[in-house]
């Protein structure tokens, strides 16, 4: 308490350089860090995208003039390869298709089937509101990765259920933060006066109060997407997604033999390190992005 | 249909008064019991004119305008009484309905521009928002409006400002904003629900003289309501003083500067500071606080702070009555300006009554013991 009133008493040569900093962190500008993550996801994306057009090696075919599990460089193969002999690189980046089919359809789906009944049950309440929020705690009781089991045992392994097993476990987060962002804005001013204007409910919802909530539910689905992409690798790293699919995840539990019996740490390791990357890049960009509403929010 | 029925109400304008409110009453149900907002409540209001509405914070002023406009809607509200306009009753009106008036026929100013635009919407889609589906424009016709509109509510350079969001205009030029979103479908009925609390000092003036030339050009009515008795005594043909959700005084403003009747607004006019005192002088304040609405005191509301309070104020409840000037209502037993009222603030002094030594001497150390008593009274209430 003291100290505070000393700093604001005296300004120091160190509140001007801590000036700096501060403006840094406003909305739009996002640090070297910042870049780096997006300069990071952005690889990857455009990566796993032109997957098909880059001169890369088949995932799935064995390269039988090395030796499995050879290191990185032998033989043409950049980061070596796996225990199949398959080339790791081109695993890697057909694997990052996967990660981006998760992150993606997870986002969607969630934005708007979640998004959706927390924007109804916030603006509507009543109700309404009790018997969405109701579903939406049964789901939310369950225990995630047992039902996304559950659903993955149940209707195959493919990798459009395994999507829709983690939008479906993700949609109780999104429908909360909508749920929430829609009753602070549901009370702003702005929205009686739209109504005083005549303005009808459904008007109300979709012009004034959804450009307002898409936002931070954005922000906040950017960290749910990283819990996706590990839940995805998770599943795959237990086998329990189709062995077909090339993922992280999977790559990942294909370097445990090696790691184990031969001691090979780079089977394990790359992907690893992919994934890692990409996890910490979207949390990071979410948390700032989270921040940066924050700072806009407070500025009005 | 909606359309053909607003041309009928158009052809009969000037015969009946604009708006009649008769006995309005609106209750909150809470937790804690029934809240009376607004108790029993009447009056009207005739086109170009503007009735203030003042009071202090929570004597139901907001409220009165929101219940009249039909906008508080939640279940936890009860309405009794009758909101007529143009001779058609709004209580109890289809929300289909009051959607053809909102906009249209009545609009609404509100206290914070701050948070009275969307954050995320341009100025110019906020203002052709309405002027779309109210009056079926085009995109093109829409937008000339809109610029018309900021023309007139004098924002410079209104070709750039349709294209800015709100966060890129001062406070004073986004209330100018919210005037002239209020005012884009030529409403007849313009509620101020204290348009100038949220500015600048040197703004308000401006706002006021603003909304004043508008309602003026439109011929509209205007309901301002404020707790600032400045404010109305410039720009209200006529004063209603509310006090604990009722009307206490009602006067044109002449009459009611002049002869003021009930102490509460006595006690309003004298908290004012006046430019001509010494600096320095202490504000006189009214000690106390405004009742609880749950369990509103049974004799005269204000009588636990009114420095003219005698036994009768505590038991039995005054009801409004004319003065000597016809249009002038009041509700006390012993008006101010007097001999009844003289006398009793002659003998509320002589007994060393808190509430008079405070209003005739600007004792604080009274006022704060009236504060003092009125919280203890507060409490028992509760426990009651």
């Amino acid at each position: 308490m003291s100290e505070v009133l000393v700093t604001s008493a005296e300004p120091t040569p160190a509140d001007a350089a801590s000036a700096t900093p501060g403006r840094t962190r406003r909305k739009g500008t996002l640090g070297i860090v910042g870049w780096l993550c997006v300069a990071w996801l952005g690889l990857v994306a455009v990566a796993a995208l032109l997957a098909p057009f880059l001169p890369l090696d088949d995932p799935n075919a064995t390269d039988f003039f090395v030796d499995n599990n050879s290191s990185p460089g032998t033989g043409g193969h950049l980061l070596g390869t796996d225990n199949n002999g398959f080339d790791i690189l081109s695993r890697l980046i057909w694997g990052g298709r996967v990660s981006l089919i998760v992150a993606v359809g997870v986002l969607a789906v969630g934005m708007v089937v979640g998004g959706g009944i927390g924007l109804l049950a916030g603006f509507y309440r009543g109700k309404l509101e009790s018997i969405l929020m109701a579903i939406v705690d049964i789901t939310l009781a369950f225990p995630s990765l047992l039902l996304l089991i559950a659903i993955v045992a149940f209707l195959g392994s493919d990798l459009k259920n395994v999507v829709l097993g983690i939008s479906l476990v993700s949609i109780p987060a999104f429908a909360r933060i909508a749920r929430a962002t829609t009753l602070t804005f549901g009370q702003r001013e702005f929205v009686l006066a739209a109504r005083a204007a005549g303005a009808s409910n459904r008007r109300i919802l979709v012009r004034e109060i959804l450009p307002n909530v898409v936002l931070p539910v954005l922000a906040f689905g950017l960290l749910v997407v990283a819990i996706a992409i590990v839940a995805e690798g998770s599943l795959a790293f237990l086998g329990l997604t189709s062995l077909d699919t090339v993922s992280w995840g999977g790559m990942i539990n294909g370097g445990r033999t090696p790691l184990q019996r031969d001691g090979i740490a780079h089977v394990a390791l790359f992907p690893t390190a992919v994934m890692f990357l990409t996890v910490l890049s979207v949390n990071y960009l979410g948390d700032r992005f989270r921040a940066a509403f924050d700072i806009k929010d407070a500025a009005l | 249909m909606a359309r053909r029925e607003r041309r009928i109400l158009t052809a009969d304008q000037s015969e009946a008064p604009l708006l009649v409110v008769e006995d309005l009453a609106t209750r909150f149900r809470t937790p804690n019991g029934l809240v009376r907002a607004v108790d029993g409540v009447s009056l009207t209001l005739e086109r170009g004119r503007t009735l203030g509405v003042v009071g202090e914070s929570g004597s139901g002023k907001t409220v009165l305008s929101r219940s009249i406009m039909g906008l508080l809607t939640s279940r936890e509200v009860e309405h009794s009484g009758s909101v007529r306009y143009r001779g058609k009753e709004l209580l109890g009106a289809k929300p289909a309905e009051m959607r053809e008036l909102w906009g249209t026929e009545m609009a609404m100013v509100f206290q914070d521009p701050m948070t009275s635009l969307n954050p995320v919407m341009k100025i110019g889609r906020q203002i052709t928002e309405g002027l779309r589906y109210h009056h079926n424009l085009s995109k093109a016709d829409a937008r000339d409006q809109a610029l018309e509109l900021l023309k007139s509510v004098g924002i410079p350079d209104p070709v750039r400002r349709l294209d800015q969001y709100p966060h890129e205009l001062s406070g004073g030029m986004r209330q100018r904003v919210t005037i002239a979103i209020a005012l884009a479908c030529g409403p007849h009925l313009l509620f101020a629900d204290e348009p100038t609390t949220a500015l600048d000092v040197t703004v308000q003036a401006q706002i006021l003289n603003l909304l004043k030339e508008q309602q003026e050009e439109r011929h509209m009515a205007m309901v301002l309501v404020t707790h600032d008795l400045g404010v109305v005594a410039q720009h209200a043909d006529e004063i209603a003083v509310m006090y604990a959700g009722q009307i206490v005084e009602r006067a044109s403003t002449r009459t009611l500067f002049e002869n003021v009747r009930m102490p509460y607004t006595e006690a309003l006019l004298k908290s004012i500071p006046k430019l001509d005192e010494p600096s320095h002088t202490r504000l006189q304040v009214i000690g106390g606080r405004p009742p609880d609405l749950i369990n509103p005191p049974a004799g005269c509301r204000f009588a636990p702070r009114c420095p003219y309070a005698q036994e009768r104020c505590l038991t039995e409840q005054p009801p409004l009555v004319e003065a000597e000037t016809p249009g002038h209502e009041y509700r006390c037993w012993f008006p101010v300006g007097t001999a009844k009222g003289a006398e009793a603030l002659e003998r509320n002094l002589a007994e060393g009554d808190a509430a008079a030594v405070a209003a005739v001497t600007g004792d604080s150390t009274a006022a704060e013991r009236v504060t003092a008593a009125a919280t203890t009274n507060d409490d028992q209430g509760g426990q009651a």
